[in-house]
């Protein structure tokens, strides 16, 4: 079954709508995947590459006893397809979606810094961390 | 389904079977903690993540259960497969920079330290070639001799165990 695959921009935007959507609903996953798009012709050698992004949850159809609407949320599906001379900038916007994004990830310890700070005068960078 | 220790060797693993097998594909799978109700305060069931889990808690007790991002290179036909976990914000853009560049098809090599070790092991090759070659075997104890007190020996093999004797330190 064919993907819709939409613009790259449209991805990132939707993706930063995902994961915080995911985040205010304080549960769930998110899974991002990336592969080479399998080209016809194989004359390209580092092929465009599929990105994907998915909430890991099953169709509505496929739920055995269907929930209530209100409950369950949609399955959310995202494809693109990153032109290799658009794999840098792609990467470092879609590296800023993440890191704005997985804000549930572990901080850089309060603890931790303090003692590097005292080993190493580290304080500052570490800082600079928490505060993005 | 080998979770590898660090970030470093993950990529490098990686890029070198995306080299072999280019339509190895990569996840990114980035899970909430469970919903953290008082029960799951208590006691977080995060069956799956033992050593991860272990060792932040033996680190920093009592802390409430973070978000954790897992990452997989699975190359379908050989079922090879890599893993990756951590629960590190601060490892999300090196992770990404990694990724794009496994996108790309680089290799990514180690950096540091292991580079450091390779690039003695291969210095340790070359004495021993000095030594098979026999004629400056002499020259070679002489070396042999004086290296471990000398830090002041000039030479490139000098230098690198001198540096790697620091970092022992």
């Amino acid at each position: 079954m064919p993907q819709e695959r939409i613009s790259n921009d449209e991805f990132l935007n939707r993706l930063t709508i995902l994961l915080s959507s995911t985040h205010s609903a304080s549960r769930g996953s998110i899974y991002l995947t990336q592969k080479p798009l399998e080209s016809t012709t194989e004359s390209v050698s580092p092929p465009q590459i599929l990105v994907r992004a998915t909430n890991g949850l099953s169709k509505p159809h496929r739920t055995a006893k269907p929930k209530s609407a209100a409950n369950s949320k949609p399955k959310i599906k995202l494809a693109t397809v990153v032109e290799v001379a658009d794999l840098d900038t792609f990467y470092a916007r879609y590296a800023e979606v993440c890191k704005k994004g997985m804000e549930g990830l572990r901080k850089r310890d309060k603890k931790k810094a303090k003692e590097k700070a005292k080993a190493k005068k580290k304080g500052k960078a570490a800082t600079g961390a928490t505060g993005s | 389904m080998t979770y590898l220790a660090d970030l470093h060797s993950y990529l490098h693993q990686s890029s070198l079977l995306i080299q072999a097998y280019p339509s190895t594909r990569i996840t990114t799978k980035y899970s909430l903690p469970r919903k953290p109700n008082t029960k799951a305060m208590s006691k977080p069931s995060d069956g799956p993540a033992p050593t991860a889990d272990t060792t932040a808690v033996a680190s920093q007790p009592k802390r409430e259960p973070s978000a954790v991002l897992t990452l997989k290179t699975y190359h379908p036909e050989s079922g090879i497969c890599l893993k990756y976990r951590t629960d590190k914000a601060a490892e999300v853009g090196r992770l990404l920079t990694g990724l794009g560049r496994l996108a790309k098809r680089e290799v990514i090599e180690i950096p540091t330290a292991a580079t450091a070790q390779i690039e003695s092991g291969r210095a340790a090759e070359g004495d021993k070639m000095e030594i098979d070659s026999g004629v400056s075997a002499p020259k070679v104890e002489d070396k042999v001799v004086t290296a471990p007190p000398a830090v002041v020996q000039t030479g490139g093999g000098g230098g690198g165990k001198g540096k790697k004797k620091k970092g022992k330190k």
